[in-house]
């Protein structure tokens, strides 16, 4: 299934793009997966902080155990600062 | 019910003529506050010479009509708007500008502080401020929680 993962502030910064479209032959997976294929590495290094990440699907704030469906609009974006 | 009106501005912001048409369009108000959010020049890195202001098309717009229409079905306004900048924005600029229009003084400006705080920890924007040698993303200070924390 084919999955659009958006980046946003210091998470697009950090990976260096602003967009994916990742394709996946499983078709049961959750949020938590995706976000560990696409962050896993920038956690471990240190370069972003999973605690200071949130994540939406379809623009909607959710939860990392979300289960993802094809043609979603997953993104990445660390907590807002607006104002 | 209120009138509630939200702009994502990726040009100029002029809180002037903001205020202009919003005092032409709520004439039998008692009362209106504004607020005028503007880039500070200066921070403990140095002179920023301007912020960056990172948006999500579509999730932005509808984080501040959430936020405004909250405001809204809470405080006993007669009309509200909130205009945000998204984009580069020049030290000295203004970023954000609010105004709350309400029959009697004190809903209109308990509106303008409610949104003023919700929009600095729950406005779906990322700032990065940039300045001559530092460049850094800005985020929400533990005073931004305890501002938020005001209003539950």
């Amino acid at each position: 299934m084919q999955i659009t993962v958006l980046f946003f502030g210091k998470v697009a910064d950090t990976l260096g793009e602003r967009q994916r479209v990742l394709d996946f032959a499983d078709t049961d997976m959750s949020l938590f997966t995706l976000r560990q294929s696409v962050l896993g590495t920038a956690f471990a290094s240190g370069a972003l902080s999973r605690e200071r990440v949130l994540m939406s699907v379809n623009q909607g704030l959710t939860q990392e155990d979300r289960s993802l469906q094809a043609g979603d609009e997953v993104a990445f974006f660390p907590v807002f600062s607006g104002g | 019910m209120a009138t509630v009106e939200t702009l994502l501005l990726p040009q100029a912001l002029d809180g002037q003529t903001l205020y202009r048409r919003f005092v032409e369009a709520n004439r039998g108000a008692g009362a209106i506050v504004t607020f005028s959010g503007r880039v500070r020049g200066e921070t403990t890195d140095g002179a920023v010479s301007h912020l960056w202001l990172d948006w999500y098309p579509g999730m932005t717009e509808q984080s501040l009509t959430d936020i405004a229409e909250a405001a809204a079905a809470r405080f006993d306004v007669l009309a509200l708007l909130v205009a945000h900048r998204c984009g580069e924005v020049q030290a000295e600029d203004e970023i954000v500008f609010v105004a709350a229009a309400s029959s009697h003084r004190r809903a209109a400006f308990e509106a303008a502080d409610y949104l003023m705080d919700r929009l600095k920890s729950e406005a779906a924007l990322w700032k990065r401020e940039i300045g001559e040698g530092f460049a850094r993303w800005v985020e929400p200070t533990a005073k931004d929680a305890d501002d938020l924390k005001r209003w539950t």
